[in-house]
């Protein structure tokens, strides 16, 4: 289905396009907030809610008039912790229904509100099920947001873990040693008419998600869920390795992790194709990263621009990769994007130009 | 016996009798002659969907004889806000650990599900006030005529605040939202 409509409200900037043009100045929102590197917007009483209905409006504002009220339309929901700062003030604020919920009633042009939570994969996963839904014909349009915040609750967790980086971090690089919380929310949509989309859409040929069946919070060390994930995707895009322009991995900068997507991509002979994980610049934005890391793909493929994988220098895997370390023109017509998380959860889909 | 399941169709259910969670989900287990030790490990939204979809198994024993491709399709209104709050005492007594903090997302008794029974598949976990029939019923669908699966396990889920409630059914075919309330009844 056609996928477009994509909107970010991060703290490098309110839309898409300025968040893109910040990222290929080579600039990242991750900086040192008392002793844990972070990206997060610079308010104490942060909401979720106000920035998914704001970022929502904008993406709905790229779509051409009354279509979407016209036509029957999902919006999917995509969060891990929701307002998590609410858990110990009010209990029913914490609940993640309560956005769909809220967003749902807000809008006019929605039929019905659902919430995805698939720990890292929520985002990605959101978007392969909204291309389902449409593909299937039970709506003809789906709103996608997906959002959460950098809260003490997830970093005190992942620092438990020691799973925090005390530097800016490293994805693919040899020294790397841990990954940084961000926040985020960003909202794309899909929908079965190219020409209710403002702005050329691009083509969402297909994705699935696969379970590893090993681990719950370690990464397969063969990458099996996500060999098997990738390889379903191209099936169903009847695309080969060789036609992927470009890979926007997960590439969270944690050592296990990275070495399981390397392995995933070698394995599939993906050695030639241009690799970039974006958590350098952003952090790793939970619930939001699939939907926020496809965002910025759909503006380097509007840009014709492969941005750098922010903090890669070094390889550090026995099959060598093309993970870009500056920014690259090439003309992209067709991109894979995977993500990988918590519950041995694994995702890919592939986008086109069309 | 604590609890009591009802037969219906290929549908199990898991009630609660007492306020006496931890006590209840562990007689289950021995209750079901489990010799699996992981499970003590598991908050207790895991350990409901451990007991659940052994259950299931027992039920529907050749409905699920040489069944790889097992999509999972979960839904509940709580999420892990049970051990979200265990996490959050954890902060408040400087006591945060990993192995409270890694059942902090939902998804995960997907994962240990996925694990017990080596089910490399399709899986996912959505959130809502009630049970959307409509919803499990389409997504299962799509699934099985895409063939991403070969047969689904589909259910609500749901522990919080000493209070617990299960139903889980299997299909191999499409299902109208109205059949699948019949058999998550």
């Amino acid at each position: 289905m056609y996928i477009g409509a994509e909107n970010i409200i991060s703290p490098l900037g309110n839309n898409a396009q300025e968040v893109f043009g910040k990222m290929s100045l080579g600039i990242s929102s991750l900086i040192d907030k008392g002793g844990v590197v972070q990206s997060y917007f610079p308010s104490n009483e942060l909401e979720l809610l106000p920035l998914m209905r704001k970022s929502i409006l904008h993406s709905i504002s790229e779509i051409n008039e009354d279509y979407l009220s016209e036509t029957k339309t999902l919006l999917i929901i995509s969060t891990t912790k929701g307002e998590i700062n609410s858990l110990e003030k009010d209990i029913r604020k914490a609940h993640l229904y309560s956005l769909s919920q809220k967003l749902s009633q807000e809008f006019d042009c929605v039929d019905k509100g659902i919430v995805l939570s698939t720990a890292c994969v929520s985002g990605l996963q959101s978007l392969i099920i909204a291309n389902d839904m449409i593909n299937n014909d039970y709506y003809e349009n789906v709103i996608v947001c997906g959002g959460d915040l950098a809260s003490n609750f997830v970093i005190e967790g992942f620092t438990s873990f020691y799973a925090l980086s005390d530097k800016p971090c490293r994805p693919f690089d040899k020294e790397r040693k841990g990954l940084n919380i961000g926040e985020a929310v960003s909202t794309i949509i899909l929908s079965k008419v190219k020409n209710s989309f403002k702005e050329t859409p691009f083509w969402f040929a297909g994705g699935c998600s696969v379970n590893d069946a090993n681990h719950i919070s370690a990464p397969h060390r063969e990458a099996e869920g996500l060999v098997k994930s990738i390889r379903n995707t191209l099936e169903m895009s009847s695309i080969s390795v060789d036609a992927v322009d470009f890979i926007n991995g997960h590439g969270t900068a944690t050592i296990y992790n990275d070495k399981m997507e390397a392995k995933a991509f070698g394995k599939l002979g993906f050695v030639n194709t241009p690799i970039n994980s974006l958590k350098g610049f952003f952090g790793h934005t939970l619930g939001a990263a699939g939907v926020i890391e496809t965002a910025i793909a759909l503006q380097s493929m509007r840009h014709n621009l492969l941005l750098k994988c922010q903090g890669f220098l070094n390889q550090d895997f026995t099959q060598e990769l093309d993970i870009l370390t500056e920014n690259r023109d090439v003309k992209i017509d067709a991109i894979l994007k995977t993500s990988s998380g918590f519950g041995g959860f694994n995702a890919s889909a592939i986008i086109q130009r069309r | 016996m604590h609890i009591s399941y009802n037969k219906s169709k290929k549908g199990v259910t898991i009630k609660q009798s007492s306020n006496y969670v931890n006590i209840e989900l562990k007689n289950k287990y021995y209750d079901l002659n489990l010799d699996y030790p992981k499970f003590f490990k598991m908050d207790n939204l895991c350990k409901l969907g451990i007991l659940g979809v052994e259950l299931l198994l027992r039920e529907n024993r050749g409905f699920f004889e040489n069944k790889k491709n097992v999509g999972i399709i979960f839904q509940n209104k709580s999420s892990s806000l049970d051990s979200d709050l265990e996490h959050q005492s954890g902060m408040e007594n400087n006591t945060v650990s990993p192995a409270v903090f890694v059942y902090t997302l939902p998804n995960v008794v997907i994962g240990e599900i996925s694990i017990r029974h080596k089910w490399k598949s399709e899986g996912v976990f959505f959130v809502g006030e009630d049970i959307d029939h409509e919803l499990l019923s389409q997504y299962s669908n799509i699934l099985l005529k895409e063939i991403r699966s070969e047969l689904n396990i589909i259910g609500w889920i749901d522990v919080f605040n000493n209070q617990y409630v299960l139903k889980l059914c299997a299909v191999d075919k499409q299902v109208t939202h109205m059949q699948l309330k019949e058999l998550l009844a």
